[in-house]
């Protein structure tokens, strides 16, 4: 059985049937997208491992690619590809090999997100689009204040989570992916802490655009043998933070966005926009920043279609907030340590397929003459 | 090259799909201070009862509630979906032993009695402020309603029993907070 299921891994039929397979999940994913959204059936599709059509589980997207690379690796300590005439099948390999490795790069290591400076002001950090962040602050220093960050990969209900920072253990009770807070009539039990003593969260159905949905958690704080033990609520968006207060030390609790701090800041300068004439539509618009590296500035314009790059981070202008105390650029962040590998494979497998074009030449062209 | 390609390739999968991050991440990092505009109140201080010389560190959550004779005390421990019942019993000596006792609430959630060396396998070993106490967790897993976890703790001459009734969910909630609640327990040293 063991080596049946190690033959068909190394065989390159399996190859054929994941590529027909991929082709499924584009079909089936892009037609989803119109139901669930665009980032749902991304994350159902190509960025699961197994999914759920009906009862019957299915290969997602990353198991399939997977499967394609080892396929691919495999293939190259096969004994007879090794030969002169095949060196166009080795490149094609490569390259292929080289795209894979790029999408698990880009699939494990890539962030998206966006970043929001007002005129006059700096900033380094990027809020991811997707993913959230549960952050406890302890504010009790004077100089600093502590962030302690759970990923929302961890809000799994029964999860304990831990730190040494913190002197009191967190419970995940419940995680919503898109939930609402609603004011409770009478009063609350006596566990709830926090917003729950007024509010109830209530968990509502995904919104097709992502960004809409707001997360919200609720979770027990235990251990701390104080009047802050209890069950509390975080929903993101919250206007009014959560606290905690233990032995001394003061805590403030929120749901966020994922945050990416950037080895430099950026600086903008001047937002400009140039309408349509004789209408609100924007035309174009660009951001004069300061690159602020170690202390020292450099002016850069980020336009439409002209983004910074810099120390693998790529800034696209992507909108923009008008408001009354002055304007504010959104730069799209995109970090991809992948970016190349399509472009690089892409020219390999080309000159594979023509060295084997060439190689074989000879003996197509005899073929024909006879 | 043909040495052991299937295996190589069976452990190339493995890797490769076992290299895959869950973003799965606790960080932790300092930044200068923000203003939440939070006023800083006097942090609550610990909540410590004390009961026939015995002391415990009480969560704020628990609520004393009205026993019977035979209890030391009695709290109502609320938890996502209900309220637990917690009693503590103390009793002189032994008190009919170990196994008997640990049988008596097997029984009480229709468990089948178990050896004493059973129970002793069975059972975490905790530290209270005044020696070791062995913490049980005992669930029937067709009875969801109830559940128990157990301490028994000898302490200075008696033996006291802490006992929570919960539903199954209740107990995997509260069973931290119980061991923390049982390791508090202590009697001023004479």
């Amino acid at each position: 059985m063991k080596q049946e299921i190690i033959k068909i891994l190394s065989s390159p039929k399996l190859f054929v049937y994941c590529l027909v397979w991929l082709m499924v999940l584009v079909v089936v994913g892009t037609v989803s997208q119109r139901d669930i959204g665009l980032f749902a059936s991304q994350q159902r599709y190509f960025s699961s491992y197994i999914f759920l059509f009906g009862p019957i589980p299915l290969p997602g997207g990353r198991i399939v690619l997977a499967l394609m690379l080892t396929n691919l690796i495999s293939m190259m300590f096969k004994q007879n590809i090794w030969k002169m005439k095949k060196i166009g099948i080795i490149i094609v390999h490569l390259g292929g090999i080289m795209l894979l490795f790029g999408a698990g790069l880009t699939a494990i290591f890539s962030s998206e997100g966006s970043m929001v400076i007002e005129e006059g002001s700096r900033s380094n950090t990027v809020d991811d689009y997707h993913n959230t962040e549960l952050t406890i602050i302890n504010i009790s220093e004077e100089n600093y204040d502590i962030y302690t960050v759970f990923d929302q990969a961890l809000f799994v209900s029964g999860n304990n989570l831990r730190h040494e920072n913190l002197n009191f253990d967190i419970t995940i009770l419940e995680h919503m992916d898109n939930s609402t807070i609603e004011p409770i009539a009478g009063q609350s039990d006596i566990q709830y802490r926090g917003m729950l003593k007024n509010f109830s969260l209530k968990e509502i159905s995904i919104d097709k655009d992502d960004m809409k949905n707001r997360p919200g958690i609720i979770f027990q704080v235990s251990g701390s043998f104080t009047d802050s033990d209890g069950i509390y609520g975080l929903i993101f968006g919250q206007s009014v933070p959560a606290t905690l207060s233990i032995n001394g030390k003061q805590y403030v609790m929120s749901i966020q966005k994922k945050k990416t701090y950037l080895p430099f800041a950026i600086e903008l300068l001047d937002f400009k926009k140039v309408l349509h004439p004789g209408t609100q539509v924007a035309k174009s618009y660009s951001s004069r920043i300061n690159l602020i590296n170690d202390n020292i500035p450099r002016s850069v314009l980020i336009e439409m279609n002209k983004p910074l790059r810099h120390k693998g981070y790529t800034f696209f202008q992507a909108s923009f907030i008008e408001g009354p105390d002055g304007e504010a650029t959104v730069l799209a962040a995109v970090h991809n340590y992948g970016r190349l590998f399509p472009y690089i494979s892409s020219i390999i497998m080309s000159i594979g397929l023509l060295l084997h074009l060439l190689t074989n030449l000879p003996s197509l062209l005899k073929k024909n003459r006879k | 090259m043909s040495f052991n390609r299937e295996y190589f390739t069976l452990f190339l999968f493995a890797f490769i799909i076992c290299s895959c991050d869950e973003n799965k991440h606790v960080k932790s990092y300092r930044l200068p201070k923000t203003n939440f505009n939070i006023s800083k109140n006097e942090a609550p201080k610990d909540i410590r009862k004390n009961v026939n010389g015995i002391s415990w560190n009480l969560p704020q959550t628990w609520v004393p509630s009205d026993g019977h004779s035979m209890r030391l005390a009695s709290f109502d421990v609320p938890f996502s979906k209900g309220v637990g019942d917690l009693s503590i019993v103390s009793l002189g000596g032994e008190s009919g032993g170990l196994t008997a006792n640990v049988n008596r609430w097997r029984k009480q959630i229709d468990l089948d009695p178990i050896t004493e060396s059973e129970i002793k396998t069975t059972s975490i070993v905790g530290q209270s402020k005044n020696g070791s106490f062995r913490l049980f967790r005992l669930i029937n897993d067709s009875k969801q309603d109830k559940a128990i976890l157990a301490a028994v703790l000898p302490i200075e001459g008696t033996t006291l029993f802490i006992k929570l009734t919960a539903s199954q969910q209740g107990i995997s909630e509260l069973e931290n907070t119980f061991t923390q609640f049982c390791s508090s327990i202590g009697m001023p040293q004479k």
